[in-house]
């Protein structure tokens, strides 16, 4: 630990441990605390090691800090300055915030692939079989297996979706009236509460300061619902909670208004009533239509105005933000920069006769342009319509013998009487009707244990070995023909691993097929002659490489 | 009334539409023949349309995107418009896999904001035929994502080789999307992936549906009802014209036989998970000697695409499609029947025009053009003339 160049952000004195003092650290990457006279760390975490942080809530003499680990360990730590129980308290919440902060910094790291890996077994059960048939008997390694085979079940899982903000989701939360105690109910889920969290963050952040110590889940949202966001006018009874919100959200908004340019397409002049300066800037700060003098009008329309804004500025958010994890993630003590897409005035200028030629062109009522297709030539029809032929030439016949071959062959055909005992020898016959007959082909050929009877456990390790061998020939076959060296290597081994996987599990399962079941060796002629088809491509192109 | 004086009226302001004027009765006092030949020559034009000697993606990958939002849970389309959809869907992927024997289908269906797939990519009809027999009691709900829908299934179309054809057929109710990010760059990423959307909406003309079909070269279309409806999704059975981006190499392919003589019992790769039974009866990929229990399938093995002649000779019909017949009106012509039904034509018929084919000089009436030009895919009189019909170079 000494070793490591990590900047301590933050440091407190006074905490203890296991009933021992020491002093808790901060850092970038992990929180660590030391006891008084040491040198070393005795606790040192990771964050993303964290999985949540309790306090000890508010009437307790103890002022703890609880750490939560992923594998529900936990490391609990005792606040205990001399100058007092308020100096402890104020010490914790620092902590308690640095450390929310840091935790979510460091969250924003890929999800961790063991979990994915995890997942992606449960889910796959076809996978899971897979896994146990090739890794454990050590045909292939555990990197190669994950490499190439899971490769190809991550592609069907597709991609990670992440769920809009719909345009009505405060309206949708219809709220229920019972009809005797004028008490109100309102239904809410986790995706209603995640989709305020995206459109304000202000009141996310609110909720994590305020719950779960400072009041309950079901307390902020009442109070949520009481304040201004959800109705006009707001029940002033305590409402210092949103009140500073809403002082927030009108300096966003009169910064937002602020920011929208002079654009002379969309002349917004024309719907405010009344005679208008032509000072833009003034009458934006209002930006809304006076609807007479009423002001709680006004003051909805902008609260709406408000909301759309927010759910448009949500959307765009998780994209940039993406960007700036990218960013940050590269250079994870670097400042990020300022804001990357500023729209430049002259833009909007220069662009203005597009502009303008886009709104008078309709393209409905042009003429109909074709669209570039690409003509197709057949050339030499004949080889469409007939099969690859000898190119033998046929001599034509002269006509006069056309005509005699014509009758000679009426002739025969009037004269002809059946001969059935010169036909065919009767037994001769009979073994070739025999021969063709699709019964008599089947007993034949299976043999011993009839294919369709064969003993259910038999049969299922016998699919799961039909199933392991075939991925292994999949990646085989995939390799040719090989172009790249890495191709010619994997081809290599590829080759060896199917000789290993022949001898390990494939001879094994023949001789217990044999012995316990006393079923026909012939059952896995079939797997062994794709086994031997695949290494005679193999030593073929082998010969042919090192010619 | 005054409405009927006063033709310079608006359409609204009109108060009945008098749709029965449109139908008249014909000579016989029949009305079928006229809503039918309606029908017909909105066919024939279409048929028109069509161009000979154009580049055609024949090996199609295509996806369905379903909507199943709030909005598919409308009654206009009876009994509801997810059901109408789902019986015309279920003809739809016969007749594709019937038409298309080398393309693959997929299903996806979006609904409370997310897509998620429903059936793979595969051309094994049955599977799809399932699915869509779940779907049926899937309830509608939410919001559809267009943006997730297709980030879906771009993230299964980009992976597969430049030669094939890769399309989205997505069928669209809602009247808004519900997405999380800007949809303009999925439609970017869309373009350059190659891929060929189109739409077909059941509401109302959407603007992003528009952009993005005629963006990628696709097909947008609203339906009026029903019947207009099951058109529109069955005109996506032609293969699309090939896009100038589109490479042409030559493609391996395997042939199977049916009968192996002396082939050994084996267990059949694409019913593994069932336990399929240990025998001889299925086809044998010629490289690799793995069975297979129905064609067309794509080896899983070594990757070959197994099919037999018929199936490649489907495709036959776009390569020598066969040319328009002539219009003649029914005076001048001379023979009494109609080389392919043998019926009387005669001025009293219904008939107007004949139609002669150009090579063989037959006539035919209009309903046997129609069934020749959209079935049979060959002349009659061309094929039974020896004369026409001879390939050979002697």
């Amino acid at each position: 630990m000494s070793g490591e160049r990590e900047d301590i952000l933050l440091q407190v004195n006074h905490v203890r441990y296991k009933k021992n003092n020491g002093q808790l650290y901060l850092s970038q990457t992990r929180v660590g605390w030391m006891m008084e006279e040491s040198d070393t760390f005795t606790v040192s975490v990771v964050y993303n090691d964290i999985r949540t942080q309790k306090i000890s809530p508010e009437g307790k003499p103890k002022v703890q800090l609880q750490i939560v680990l992923h594998d529900i360990s936990s490391h609990t730590f005792q606040f205990c300055n001399p100058e007092g129980r308020d100096k402890q308290v104020v010490e914790r919440n620092l902590v308690k915030e640095r450390l929310s902060q840091l935790m979510n910094q460091n969250k924003r790291q890929p999800p961790d692939e063991l979990m994915q890996k995890k997942r992606m077994l449960d889910e796959n059960e076809q996978l899971q079989q897979l896994y146990r048939a090739l890794v454990p008997t050590a045909i292939i390694s555990v990197e190669e297996f994950w490499k190439e085979i899971a490769s190809q079940y991550k592609q069907t899982m597709g991609p990670q979706q992440d769920v809009g903000v719909s345009g009505a989701f405060l309206a949708d939360i219809k709220p229920q009236t019972d009809g005797n105690n004028g008490k109100v109910q309102y239904n809410l889920t986790p995706e209603i509460m995640a989709a305020v969290f995206k459109t304000y963050p202000t009141v996310k952040k609110k909720h994590s300061d305020y719950v779960p110590h400072r009041m309950s889940e079901s307390e902020f949202w009442t109070r949520f619902f009481q304040s201004h966001y959800y109705s006009v006018h707001t029940t002033s009874r305590s409402e210092n909670v949103f009140s500073e919100c809403a002082k927030s959200d009108d300096k966003e908004w009169n910064r937002d208004v602020n920011s929208i340019q002079n654009d002379p397409l969309y002349d917004l002049n024309d719907i405010y009533d009344g005679e208008r300066v032509h000072s833009i800037e003034s009458d934006l700060k209002v930006a809304g239509p006076k609807a007479g003098s009423n002001i709680i009008h006004a003051t909805m329309i902008k609260r709406f105005n408000q909301h759309s804004l927010n759910i448009l500025k949500a959307q765009n958010y998780s994209e940039k933000e993406k960007i700036m994890d990218e960013i940050a993630a590269k250079n994870p003590n670097g400042i990020p920069n300022g804001d990357a897409n500023q729209e430049p005035d002259l833009q909007l200028h220069k662009n203005k006769k597009v502009r303008i030629e886009e709104k008078l062109a309709y393209e409905d009522l042009e003429n109909k342009t074709n669209t570039e297709i690409t003509s197709l030539t057949i050339h030499q029809k004949d080889r469409y319509l007939t099969g690859p032929t000898e190119d033998t030439t046929t001599h034509g016949l002269p006509p006069r013998q056309v005509l005699a071959l014509q009758d000679q062959l009426r002739l025969a055909v009037d004269n002809w009487n059946p001969n059935l005992h010169g036909s065919q020898d009767s037994d001769l016959a009979y073994r070739t009707l025999q021969c063709f007959s699709e019964q008599s082909r089947r007993s034949r050929n299976s043999g011993g244990i009839h294919g369709d009877h064969l003993p259910g456990n038999l049969h299922k390790e016998l699919t799961q070995v039909y199933s392991s061998a075939g991925e292994l020939l999949r990646h085989f076959w995939s390799c040719f023909p090989p172009r790249t060296p890495q191709l010619q290597e994997k081809l290599h081994k590829m080759h060896e691993t199917l000789c290993k996987y022949h001898t390990v599990t494939i001879r094994p399962f023949h001789e217990m097929a044999v012995n316990d079941y006393n079923c026909n060796s012939t059952i896995l002629d079939h797997l062994i002659g794709m086994f031997s088809i695949a290494n005679t491509k193999f030593e073929n192109w082998k010969a042919r490489n090192t010619r | 009334m005054n409405d009927e004086d006063d033709p310079k009226e608006y359409r609204w302001q009109s108060g009945y539409e008098k749709t029965w004027e449109a139908i008249q009765e014909d000579d016989s006092g029949r009305l079928e023949p006229s809503v039918t030949d309606m029908i017909r020559r909105a066919k024939r034009r279409k048929l028109l349309d069509r161009e000979a000697s154009v580049r055609l993606g024949i090996m199609r990958h295509v996806f369905i995107i379903l909507d199943l939002s709030q909005a598919m849970a409308e009654q206009d389309l009876k009994p509801t418009r997810q059901i109408c959809t789902l019986k015309i869907l279920d003809e739809f992927i016969r007749e594709f896999h019937d038409q298309n024997p080398i393309s693959q289908l997929g299903i996806i269906a979006t609904q409370n904001k997310v897509a998620k797939r429903h059936s793979d990519l595969s051309n094994n009809p049955q599977r799809h035929l399932d699915c869509i027999k779940r779907l049926h009691e899937l309830p509608c709900r939410g919001e559809p994502s267009m943006q997730n829908s297709l980030e879906f299934a771009l993230s299964s179309l980009k992976h597969l080789p430049p030669h094939t054809s890769r399309e989205i057929l997505i069928i669209y109710a809602a009247l808004t999307t519900c997405d999380p990010g800007e949809i303009e760059a999925t439609i970017q990423k869309v373009k350059d992936a190659n891929i060929r959307v189109s739409v077909v909406g059941i509401s109302a003309e959407l603007h992003v549906c528009k952009m993005i079909s005629k963006d990628t070269g696709g097909s947008f279309s609203v339906s009026i009802n029903d019947l207009h409806l099951k058109e529109l999704i069955f005109e996506h059975l032609e293969p699309p014209p090939a896009s100038v981006k589109m490479d042409h190499t030559l493609i391996k392919v395997g042939f199977p036989h049916q009968v192996n003589t002396d082939a050994r019992p084996a267990l059949c790769m694409c019913h593994l998970d069932d336990l399929p039974p240990l025998n001889t009866r299925g086809y044998y990929c010629p490289q690799c000697t793995a069975k297979y229990c129905d064609l067309p399938a794509e080896c899983r093995v070594c990757g070959l695409m197994l099919v037999t002649a018929p199936h490649l000779a489907r495709s036959y019909r776009h390569l020598f499609p066969l040319k328009h017949f002539e219009e003649v009106p029914i005076e001048e012509n001379q023979s009494y029947h109609c080389y392919g039904c043998l019926k009387h034509l005669t001025e009293a018929a219904s008939e107007k025009n004949v139609y002669i084919c150009r090579i063989c000089k037959q006539v035919f009436c209009f309903e046997c053009d129609i069934f020749l030009h959209e079935t049979v895919h060959s002349c009659p009189g061309c094929a039974s003339n020896p004369a026409i019909s001879q390939y050979s170079s002697t």
